[in-house]
């Protein structure tokens, strides 16, 4: 997994985790408190419900004290209902639905001491129906107040009834009076359109939704209120239940609101999910950019590329780590040249030690016979042809030796396979690397130089000493390295199979002794120099095949001229 | 007859009947309003009092033969069209060839010979056929709504009011219509109504207590039965009395003697259903006692009886007249409160017309018909006002 993933995967929680933690809990908070809202104007409805229907038992109450005072007062009504009068019997029939007319009611029935219907408002012929079940609990009921199952012609209907006693002579009626209960009495109830209220019974459900348009949604029932109701599906066995009321309403409302909160909840946590990955991406790529460059860098260091340039300016971890590379890189750089010259001494003592050896082999029969020889010629001088001619064979033998000794020895150096590269493309691509100091660079390129056969990190080794060598040749002082190339060799015309490439200064310069000091190996003049910067010039042209001139002259600058010969067919 | 003070008599009289004149309709009346109308205007050959006698109407007089077969009736000699033309056996007999089909009795063959025009019919009838509605005599007039009769009136509805008026100099005062039902009657009485027939306890005890106004029983002119499609149901007497003095608010009695559709006559005059009759209990879900929903008298009748709990109907259930008829003649509900004429002067045509209008009362009318109670209504005459006679069916005319 690299950097820049685990950068993206480490921001995204870090970043999702609090923000989401922060909206669940708004959005818990803002739920909590639209369903309290609901909650509370719920309770407040029902409250206003309660308080309604007990203002429907006082107003029916009043209305019901008003018909008693009435009724009282009417002879013809007395005389139907005590003396059982029959020429006043259709009186007494339809006095209650004139009464029940008059004082606004829905329900009206006056009954007799044996709980016989006298006369019905609401049922006219209804007359003579023994009812004994409203007589006996209405009473009973809270506030003597209950829910009855009136009946008319048509069919039943609900009422909200309460009782009160006619005393006529020595007899007492009673007069049950109320008010429909029917969708429109609970939609009046509900006050809302949105609300709706419906009644529950044993045997039915009325609901307001009937007397309001509009009720096309579900109702949830958010709240109950329990109303005393007279069942008498039983005929001789009524008795007084607890129907509810209960107070629904769609709740669409509450959970549109409740879905808006949880959608720009969505919303949000969506959005700063793209604006925490994009953030994330910039920093990652911010982060693991230089970190990646420079573990390209790192990747091209090996033991044969040591001239990578680690620099830079920033102040932060990572410019601290590529200048601690880049001074790794120099210590490397150092060690591997003195590994290699260490490598090379032992090689080439080891070298001459075998040399040593075989030569001194060659050279034994040589100096045995030369010194036999010696000696005849001192000692014996007329036998010296005989002896000569006697030992020429071994000098021969030792001479040949030697011959074939020194050819083996030139075959331990194989001819190093030629590499081909464009020369101003090395050239130009090496000069602009390299750091110029105080010095300006001037870069003339020829058109056309084509191809060198030398190796291109040979050619940019040697390019690159000769222009730090130019440029700390100036020192502190501003001056110009000029860098050219051109094809041919010497100048003025020479070998046309060359390309020429002149790296030259206007520093200093050399005398004779420091030009010959200065292609000696370990031989430096700056603080802390290797030494073999220009004895690695001299042998890399050298292996390929090339040769290299330098003029300079005290306070005339150098001029390092490095002929390369050139690929054939270049022009 | 129906006479009050022997004032003179005025020269307008106001009467209060429920219903919309059309003339289309004539002479055969569909309301109240019509039924007064078109006796005023059209004559049948003979007519019958309120006790049921025939008298003469468009015939001064009649002779019958061969047992009910052929009659004869002497044309009035001063019977005119209230247009002016002669009204002639020639002109009778135009009349009910043009709108009458065959009689009770069998198509008629007309023998016309000076003001005789004598009927010849295939099976016996009574005098009391030739006094129904529709055998009334009327001529079309080019031009003109209405027929002409040879009543003392003619009308007119030009103008959005019915105005009933006497043609030629008979001294007969001119009858305006003011419809009736619907609002409060005693509004009429205040408003100078002549004459108002009405069952409204209301109105009836309001005229009582204006010595301006007298009134005076009409006949038992509606018979209230309980239809039950899937048999019969059987009222003690108690219950009856019960219904005709407490349920209702009009002046009734319990139903008595035999009504016309179990007259045996009637029964054997052969009814079937009409082709293609619905069968009994298809075409309505409705299970209820039914009554027509603008019937008061019914639906008193009908309340009481649900609350009784006779018949097994958990409900009443009014229904408008289209409606209404549309269940009877399916025969779907538990029963029906059905208002009947308590009289008719034909009652085999009257029965057949009964199943045509209920198919499945034709197995046996007698057995799913239970009568209840007859009603009847009275006439709130002003006094000094003109005279009226009162016939069979409760209409007046103007004497």
């Amino acid at each position: 997994m690299t950097f820049r993933t685990r950068i993206l995967l480490a921001t995204v929680p870090v970043v999702l985790v609090p923000l989401v933690v922060f909206g669940l809990g708004v959005r818990r908070a803002m739920r909590q408190q639209i369903a309290g809202q609901y909650r509370g104007r719920m309770t407040a409805l029902v409250d206003l419900i309660g308080q309604d229907l007990e203002r429907q038992g006082s107003l029916l109450a009043t209305r019901l004290a008003r018909l008693r005072e009435t009724a009282v007062q009417d002879n013809r009504f007395r005389l139907a209902a005590v003396t059982r009068d029959t020429s006043q019997r259709g009186y007494a029939l339809d006095y209650a639905g004139t009464a029940m007319r008059t004082a606004g009611l829905d329900m009206l029935q006056i009954q007799d001491d044996s709980a016989r219907i006298i006369s019905s408002g609401h049922f006219r012929n209804e007359f003579d129906r023994l009812e004994r079940g409203l007589p006996q609990l209405l009473p009973t009921a809270p506030n003597g107040v209950a829910l009855v199952q009136a009946r008319t012609p048509e069919g039943p209907f609900f009422a909200l009834a309460r009782l009160d006693s006619l005393p006529l002579g020595s007899r007492r009626f009673t007069i049950v009076g109320g008010f429909a209960v029917d969708s429109g009495f609970l939609a009046r109830l509900a006050r809302d359109s949105a609300v709706s209220v419906s009644l529950s019974l044993p045997h039915a459900m009325l609901s307001s939704r009937a007397a309001t348009a509009g009720g096309g949604s579900r109702d949830e029932v958010v709240s109950e209120l329990p109303v005393p109701f007279i069942d008498e599906t039983q005929p001789d066995s009524a008795r007084l239940v607890q129907a509810r009321l209960l107070v629904a309403t769609p709740l669409t409302g509450l959970r549109d609101l409740q879905g808006t909160v949880d959608q720009w909840f969505v919303i949000a946590v969506l959005a700063t999910l793209l604006v925490s990955v994009v953030l994330a991406s910039w920093l990652a790529s911010r982060l693991s950019r230089p970190l990646a460059e420079l573990a390209g860098k790192t990747a091209e260091i090996n033991m044969d590329r040591l001239d990578v340039e680690f620099g830079s300016d920033g102040t932060d971890e990572v410019g601290a780590l590529e200048r601690l590379l880049g001074q790794m890189t120099e210590r490397l750089r150092a060690g591997t040249v003195r590994l290699r010259e260490v490598e090379r001494r032992a090689a080439t003592g080891e070298l001459a030690r075998q040399v040593n050896h075989d030569v001194k082999n060659g050279l034994a029969p040589l100096r045995n016979v030369l010194r036999h020889l010696a000696q005849i010629a001192r000692d014996r001088p007329a036998e010296l042809p005989k002896v000569f001619a006697e030992r020429r064979q071994a000098l021969v033998s030792s001479l040949n030796y030697l011959e074939s000794l020194a050819a083996n020895y030139a075959k331990l150096s194989p001819p190093p396979e030629t590499q081909r590269c464009d020369v101003n493309t090395v050239t130009r691509e090496t000069v602009e690397q390299l750091p110029m100091g105080a010095a300006e660079l001037s870069l003339e390129l020829a058109d056309g130089v084509g191809t060198a056969k030398i190796d291109a990190i040979a050619l940019r080794r040697i390019l690159e000493n000769l222009v730090s060598n130019a440029v700390e040749a100036m020192g502190d002082q501003s001056g110009v390295v000029t860098v050219s190339t051109a094809h041919g060799g010497d100048e003025g015309g020479g070998a046309s199979n060359a390309i020429r490439v002149v790296v030259e200064d206007t520093g200093k310069g050399m005398t004779e002794s420091e030009l010959e000091r200065a292609f000696q190996d370990f031989h430096s003049t700056k603080p802390g120099g290797v030494g073999l910067g220009l004895s690695i010039v001299r042998r890399l042209v050298t292996d390929a095949g090339g040769r290299l001139r330098v003029e300079t002259s005290p306070g005339a600058g150098s001029r390092f001229i490095v002929e390369v010969p050139a690929e054939e067919g270049t022009a | 007859m129906l006479e009050t003070d022997s004032t003179p008599t005025p020269e307008r009289l106001t009467i209060g009947v429920a219903g919309i004149v059309d003339p289309a309709h004539a002479p055969v009346p569909t309301n109240d309003a019509e039924r007064f109308v078109f006796r005023q205007v059209f004559e049948t050959l003979v007519r019958l009092d309120c006790a049921g006698v025939v008298r003469p109407g468009l015939a001064e007089s009649w002779q019958v033969d061969d047992d009910g077969r052929q009659w004869t009736f002497t044309i009035r000699s001063d019977a005119r069209f209230s247009d002016g033309t002669p009204a002639t056996g020639q002109g009778i007999a135009d009349s009910w060839t043009r709108r009458v089909g065959p009689l009770p009795g069998g198509t008629p063959v007309f023998t016309i010979s000076g003001r005789e025009l004598t009927v010849r019919l295939s099976q016996p009838v009574t005098a009391r056929l030739f006094a129904a509605p529709g055998l009334a005599v009327t001529r079309p007039v080019e031009g003109s709504d209405w027929p002409v009769g040879t009543g003392a009136y003619a009308a007119d509805t030009s103008g959005g009011r019915v105005t009933v008026a006497p043609f030629g100099a008979t001294g007969r005062p001119v009858l305006v219509l003011r419809p009736s039902g619907g609002g409060d009657e005693r509004d009429l009485l205040d408003a100078g109504i002549d004459l108002l027939v009405t069952d409204d306890p209301s109105a009836l005890g309001y005229a009582r207590s204006r010595p301006e106004f007298t009134m005076v029983a009409l006949p038992w002119e509606r018979r209230y039965v309980l239809a039950v499609p899937g048999g019969s149901v059987s009222l003690d007497s108690t219950v009856l009395v019960g219904l005709a003095r407490d349920a209702l608010r009009v002046e009734a009695r319990p139903s008595s003697g035999i009504p016309w559709w179990a007259d045996p006559g009637a029964v054997a005059c052969g009814v079937a259903p009409p082709p293609g009759a619905p069968p009994l209990g298809v075409g309505t879900s409705i299970v209820a006692l039914v009554y027509p929903a603008e019937d008061a008298v019914a639906r008193d009748l009908a309340g009481r009886l649900v609350a009784l709990g006779i018949g097994g109907a958990p409900r009443a259930l009014g229904l408008a007249a289209p409606d209404f008829s549309a269940a009877l003649s399916s025969g779907g509900a538990t029963g029906y409160v059905l208002p009947l004429p308590a009289v008719t002067l034909e009652a085999c045509g009257a029965l057949r017309l009964l199943i045509a209008r209920v198919p499945w009362l034709a197995d046996d009318a007698a057995r799913h018909l239970t009568p209840l109670v007859e009603s009847r209504r009275r006439a709130i005459v002003r006094r000094g006002g003109a005279a009226f006679t009162v016939e069979w069916d409760g209409t007046l005319r103007v004497r």
